[in-house]
């Protein structure tokens, strides 16, 4: 039992190592000069060696990027768990036709590929005065997000005993009531999920931020990586010195939320 | 699991998949233009106007930027916001900008087809008569017209030639190849003394796509003496099949990469620089936007290697040296500060200005009087300069906007696999000129 | 009639609280969809400031498109492909990861992280990886190795690797949860009755955590056939169209060769390929599972 546990440790141990691989590539390329990376690929950096950071900090307008990801991703994510928790409620206590088509629809859209909407949303955004702005993207998100949203809010509703709320009812308690008053204090793990779900997804995302937010003051981390990337194609170490600094928000994002990650689907299958 | 578990799992799960990894896709876009322009704001008296102006020279950010600092400081009340786009995204990016409206001030374009789509579009600023364009050789501006008007003005010019290491060659007796053929004997020798005789990089798109886009034309109109060829291609009067340089650049492309880098379509531009600037490869077909990088990484090399005239022939009295614009300039239709915009260029026309854009890129301005010497290597090509031994391959391409060179990459690829035969790469050309355009 | 007004007004609030996400995913999704419908039935070349309606001639004339026929095929290779290597890769580290293993938060952590940064970023590390870092990884060992990106017969499955490293995370995610729902004692029964650890997974944890796979496998194969960025910012389509998946052939007749009316009409019979695939793996999985 022993050698078994030991065995199947390493081969776990290994397979990580495999996976952490290429981030120690994108650390080891940050911290060396063009010099060192040219003379050996793998050899260690002489010394810690912060300049390329402190160059990608300055050539790269890091701040504002963080902060326009930052709102950008707040503001929908908002957006989407507001609605999504309204719209899931009507649909996990109405089981009527006219909702169910409803829900129905919402799944549907989730097999739409990019390619159609995209232009279309650039012709619309641009006519609606969507384009650079936080909200106008975050208006986007919303749309994208409510699908998967209200999915999830619908079914975590849906196992909630309606007891409590035929009692309320009886007692004269409206609707909106019922929502704020006795459904809103149990949504907490599905919304958890839902903020930390979005949230990657909206850090991350590449293509829509490059068609809405083309005005220099309002790109977000990826599409600064982008473009920085193209600019300092040459400069492989810098380039990878923005992209670790890139990575470290998200990450560390990541690292901190990682419990309601776990117990959001944890709470899914148990009450779902 | 009940039935109830299993909605709630699988909604976590459609989730947390179609989020966090779910494969995001797109295509970029479009839409009518409208002719309500957001960029600019009117400018009042004494305001600082901001005009905005997009480049693809974005190996060159820093380069660039300074140029247009000093522009600013000798116009204090014009403020230029500068956007650098890799070369591989800039056209897709400005399209979806003007399609949906958006105005860039100033903007770099090829010449040729390029520059045609913009205009047919209406799009660019006519630029004929204006003052700027006497600082440039008449021939130039001639050269860039596009329907008889300038829409464009000249910014910079690269010789596209051959750089090589001076050392390997002396070694092995290697004289300067004026020839092809003597070229791939070069190439032989250095290949039997355990060196990579060609860094070609060909993992970049555009590395490939430099040589076809040379090698072909210039076959094709000098030695095939069919200059018309990809004019009549468009309309379809002629087929790749009718050509026999076609096969010439397949015969070359599959030498070429034979005695490439190991890796040929793996490594990139970057990595085959590091190859030549190690000493490692003898020869690198390229521009000059190369020689900064090799200067810091090896200045070794970078003082000993030398520069010669692609022989795309075996007839050296064609084998002239390829002298190409690169970026030129152009002015918005629909800008709303034109004069600023134009300010702009005459900068970028002033001995000032192109010298400036020699220093900080690498790159020979056209301005008439400015200055050449940018590299050790480059001054090899001096007799060229001075004979006037140069020619323009691109011209053969300026009338159409037929796109084959995408197309040609992908199934030379597939040559180079021996995933296809010749005939069938030159008939997998003609079934796409034919389903691609009228 | 008190009593209808009433009804009127309890079920009001209900329509009420569907209008806002309805309005949203109007605006994102149904409008632009629309509008791509028409734009599909149009020769617009995406720059000039007029379309030209042409009918359905669009979409009679991508059925005998072969470029979009092996682009399909690649798309298809390329997820199936995935969906198989994700799923059984999740499984067994969700397997592994559910047993009593020393620092199984910490593996459960290293083995999510490539899926939260973004595939820009992947897409550009494994690049350099594939060139330089590998090749120059095992030169030490004496071993030659080239990128797989410029290689035809190898280029799909570089992707592959790179999809899979990103990919995991969520679905051992999801086997873990699903495992987790798996009775101890029935394990322990079976055990006792002497079946091996083979067959305790064949006959007992395989059926039960069956909607788990389900919904990964639903999942990964449809984010894979969607694929786009990836492979945008690693190989474009090439070399020698090994890896021109269906978005990167739309994105490439949509810009490069300005027919943008002809690619909306791709995505659409995309879409509706999408929907075909979801609809055929659903009823699939949902009769294995009611014969479990």
């Amino acid at each position: 039992m022993k050698i078994r546990q030991t065995a199947i440790f390493s081969a776990v141990l290994l397979a990580a190592l495999v996976f952490l691989f290429p981030f120690y590539v994108a650390l080891l390329m940050a911290l060396k000069t063009p010099k060192e990376t040219f003379d050996s690929f793998y050899g260690l950096p002489s010394s810690l060696n912060m300049a390329n950071f402190a160059s990608a900090w300055s050539a790269s307008n890091y701040p504002s990027a963080m902060l326009n990801s930052f709102l950008i991703t707040a503001i929908s994510i908002t957006l989407i768990i507001f609605v999504s928790a309204l719209a899931g409620y009507s649909i996990a206590r109405r089981n009527k036709p006219f909702y169910n088509f409803i829900f129905i629809v919402f799944l549907a859209g989730l097999v739409v590929p990019f390619q159609i909407t995209m232009l279309p949303l650039y012709k619309l955004g641009k006519d609606l005065g969507l384009l650079n702005t936080h909200w106008g993207i975050a208006l986007i998100y919303g749309g994208f997000g409510v699908q998967m949203g209200v999915l999830f809010y619908a079914g975590f509703i849906r196992a909630i005993s309606t007891e409590i709320e035929e009692a309320a009812k009886i007692d004269g308690c409206s609707t909106p009531g019922i929502f704020i008053r006795i459904i809103m204090p149990l949504l907490k793990p599905v919304t958890a999920t839902v903020l930390v779900l979005n949230a990657l997804f909206i850090w991350n995302d590449f293509l829509l931020p490059l068609l809405y937010l083309q005005d220099k003051a309002y790109r977000t981390i990826p599409l600064q990586q982008y473009f920085f990337f193209g600019q300092y194609s040459s400069d492989l170490n810098l380039a990878f010195a923005y992209a670790v600094m890139g990575m470290i928000p998200i990450i560390a994002f990541f690292l901190l939320m990682q419990k309601y990650i776990i117990k959001g689907i944890a709470a899914g299958a148990v009450k779902g | 699991m009940k039935k109830s578990n299993k909605l709630g799992l699988c909604l976590l799960a459609l989730m947390l998949m179609l989020t966090a990894c779910g494969g995001n896709s797109g295509t970029q876009t479009g839409g009518t233009p409208d002719n309500t322009p957001q960029g600019g704001k009117a400018a009042g008296n004494g305001e600082k106007v901001t005009i905005s102006f997009m480049h693809f020279k974005s190996d060159f950010t820093d380069g660039m930027n300074k140029i247009v600092e000093q522009f600013e400081t000798e116009n204090p009340d014009i403020k230029v916001d500068v956007q650098p786009v890799k070369y591989d995204d800039y056209y897709t990016l400005l399209k979806t900008k003007m399609a949906g409206g958006d105005v860039v001030d100033v903007f770099t374009l090829n010449a040729g087809a390029q520059t045609k789509l913009f205009v047919d579009g209406g799009y660019l600023e006519d630029l004929s008569g204006k003052p700027f364009l006497s600082n440039f050789e008449q021939s130039v501006v001639d050269s860039q017209k596009t329907d008889g008007k300038n829409y464009i003005m000249p910014m910079n010019a690269n010789p596209i030639a051959v750089f090589y290491n001076k050392q390997i060659f002396s070694e092995l007796g290697i004289e300067v190849p004026r020839t092809y053929d003597a070229m791939i004997a070069a190439a032989e020798k250095v290949k039997a003394a355990g060196k990579t005789p060609f860094a070609l990089g060909w993992k970049d798109g555009w590395t490939l796509g430099m040589w076809i886009g040379r090698d072909l034309p210039s076959n094709t109109a000098l030695v095939a003496n069919q200059p018309d060829f990809f004019e009549k291609l468009e309309t379809g009067e002629v087929k790749f099949a009718d050509n026999p340089a076609i096969k010439t650049t397949i015969q070359h492309a599959k030498e070429l990469f034979a005695l490439g880098n190991k890796d040929q379509l793996g490594v990139d531009y970057n990595g085959v620089v590091d190859l030549f600037a190690k000493g490692e490869a003898a020869m690198m077909y390229m521009g000059t936007w190369p020689l900064a990088d090799i200067q810091k990484k090896n200045p070794d090399i970078y003082n000993n290697m030398g520069y010669f005239p692609y022989p795309f022939s075996n007839d050296e009295k064609l084998n002239k040296l390829e002298f190409n614009p690169d970026a030129s300039l152009a002015i918005s239709s629909k800008s709303q500060h034109k004069e600023a915009a134009e300010k702009f260029l005459a900068f970028m026309a002033s001995k000032e200005g192109g010298d400036l854009l020699v220093k900080n890129i690498n790159s020979l301005s056209y301005v008439k009087g400015t200055d050449t010497n940018i590299a050790p290597a480059v001054n090899d090509l001096k007799p060229y300069f001075d004979s006037g031994d140069m020619y323009d391959s691109q011209v053969y391409l300026a009338k159409t906007t037929i796109d084959w060179s995408g197309q040609l990459i992908q199934n030379l690829q597939k040559l180079f696999f021996n995933k296809a035969t010749e005939d069938e790469v030159i008939q997998a050309m003609d079934n796409w000129v034919q389903k691609n355009h009228k | 009639m008190a009593n209808l007004k009433r009804i009127i007004r309890g079920e009001l609030w209900y329509v009420l609280f569907l209008i806002p996400g309805l309005a949203l995913f109007t605006l994102a999704v149904l409008v632009p969809l629309g509008m791509g419908v028409g734009y599909s039935m149009t020769s617009w070349d995406g720059l000039s400031p007029s379309a030209k309606y042409i009918g359905w001639s669009n979409y009679t004339r991508a059925l005998a498109d072969s470029d979009l026929w092996s682009a399909l095929w690649n798309t298809f290779k390329y997820a199936i492909v995935i969906t198989i290597l994700v799923n059984v890769i999740a499984l067994l580290l969700a397997l592994l990861l559910d047993s009593y293993l020393k620092f199984k938060n910490v593996f459960r952590t290293v083995f999510f992280l490539p899926g939260v940064i973004s595939i820009v970023l992947s897409g550009f590390i494994w690049k350099y990886n594939y060139a330089i870092g590998i090749p120059n990884l095992f030169s030490y060992f004496g071993v030659e190795l080239t990128s797989p990106l410029g290689d035809p017969d190898y280029a799909l499955l570089g992707l592959i690797i790179i999809a899979v490293w990103q990919g995991i995370g969520s679905p051992m995610i999801i086997y873990i949860a699903g495992l987790q729902g798996v009775p101890g004692e029935l394990l322990e029964s079976a055990r006792i009755d002497g079946a091996n650890t083979t067959r305790t997974f064949w006959h007992i944890t395989l059926p039960l955590i069956a909607p788990s796979i389900t919904i990964n496998m639903l999942l990964v194969l449809t984010g894979a056939l969607k694929v786009f960025d990836l492979v945008y910012v690693t190989t474009q389509g090439g070399p020698a169209f090994s890896t021109e998946v269906i978005t990167t052939y739309i994105f490439k007749i949509s810009f490069s060769s300005f027919q943008a009316g002809y690619g909306t009409a791709l995505s659409m019979i995309f879409f509706l390929i999408l929907v075909i695939v979801t609809v055929v793996q659903i009823s699939i999985f949902r009769r294995r599972e009611v014969d479990l």
